[in-house]
């Protein structure tokens, strides 16, 4: 068996990179929860654009869960504002805008409907 | 000696690119990388593990490798295959820094696994053909087992991931299943038996009647088990009816028949 160092480095990056990530991974299984998704929304401040204002939203999922097709509500006065974001994996967020026509006074945000597996 | 080898990690990379470029570019790998169970994923690397070693001893030009070194060719294979992965999904802005580490991870095993089985392929076939092909150890039933199941995940990972199947299993008739099965059958018997398929002469013994007929039998259950297998792992037969977990496996039964047979025979 000749190796040279070269293919000793790579067996040694293939090696430390493959059980390591399977550890990982084992441990990421193992330690996981069940808990469903639940999310935390967080609507930013208000940028005046030509249509009237934007804000920001933030919506975080504190399940363990990816949600997907996640509907997401904000409440401004009368006026209500959605978007839809495709996925928010377990415990990270994921963002979208909505636009009011009025100036925002304490616009409030939920999720109003989702899937998971 | 050094230029031999880095070669050699040449023909792998542009085979891992070319074998699962389709895949690197399938929105249902990035999602799947981050719906499917951490567990389902090390169990994923696992059997890629144990179909490189299969590969790595069967196949090629190389045939007077030890287990020793088929171990550490498979652990190279399958590090190329991980950071290959990561670059293309880096660049391809699938995965940033601001990614969870998690989610990010787990894309990048689940793209890294068939890149892995493409550096394997590549290597051992994009070389030149240096030595004789005489006491290979391939002949045997077990070393064409191996190659068909190798040949039949190249060809249906890269269709099993996608929703498609699920659509074609959903909108099919019991009739038209069962075409699609002796489809599935008549090509695989068909490219082994009659074509005169690169190859086929050597790997697909036939004697007799018998000699075709079981191995026709052997290709299908080969595709079908394979077909089943990658399903699974993509989540698709989750929580489905029995029924609609068969009419999907035997969906992609076709192409991976296609990929036991002449696959099997391009991959040697």
């Amino acid at each position: 068996m000749k190796k040279n160092w070269l293919e000793w480095c790579v067996f040694a990056l293939g090696l430390v990179l493959t059980l390591s990530i399977l550890g990982y991974l084992i441990f990421l299984g193992l330690n996981r929860g069940e808990q469903p998704p639940i999310f935390k929304v967080t609507v930013g401040s208000p940028q005046k654009v030509s249509d009237g204002y934007q804000l920001r939203v933030d919506v975080y999922n504190q399940g363990d869960v990816t949600a997907q097709s996640v509907q997401v509500e904000v409440e401004n006065r009368a006026e209500k504002a959605r978007f839809q974001i495709d996925f928010v994996p377990e415990h990270s967020s994921a963002k979208g805008w909505v636009v009011f026509s009025q100036e925002p006074d304490r616009p409030k945000g939920k999720v109003t409907g989702f899937t998971a597996q | 000696m050094l230029k031999e080898s880095i070669q050699e990690y040449a023909r792998g990379i542009a085979g891992g690119m070319m074998f699962s470029l389709p895949l690197l570019y399938t929105m249902e790998m990035w999602w799947s990388g981050f719906i499917l169970h951490p567990l389902r994923l090390a169990l994923l690397m696992v059997c890629t593990f144990v179909l490189l070693l299969g590969y790595n001893r069967f196949a090629g030009i190389r045939h007077d490798h030890t287990w020793t070194e088929v171990v550490i060719d498979s652990f190279e294979e399958m590090g190329i295959g991980l950071v290959l992965s990561a670059t293309m999904l880096f660049l391809l802005n699938r995965i940033n820094p601001q990614d969870a580490p998690a989610e990010a991870i787990c894309k990048i095993v689940m793209e890294g696994m068939l890149v892995a089985i493409g550096v394997s392929v590549g290597t051992a076939q994009l070389g030149m053909d240096g030595c004789p092909e005489e006491d290979t150890p391939r002949d045997g039933w077990f070393a064409q087992l191996t190659l068909g199941v190798c040949g039949a995940v190249l060809f249906a990972a890269n269709i099993g991931v996608t929703e498609e199947v699920q659509v074609l299993a959903m909108e099919s008739t019991p009739w038209h299943q069962l075409g699609l099965m002796l489809a599935s059958f008549a090509i695989g018997g068909m490219v082994l038996y009659f074509s005169e398929f690169q190859g086929s002469q050597r790997f697909a013994r036939r004697e007799s009647n018998l000699d075709i007929a079981t191995g026709s039998v052997l290709n299908y259950s080969i595709s079908f088990l394979v077909s089943a297998a990658i399903l699974w792992f993509f989540g698709r037969l989750d929580d489905m009816p029995p029924a609609f977990c068969v009419s999907q496996t035997i969906v992609l039964a076709f192409p991976a028949a296609l990929g036991a047979s002449a696959g099997r025979l391009l991959v040697q």
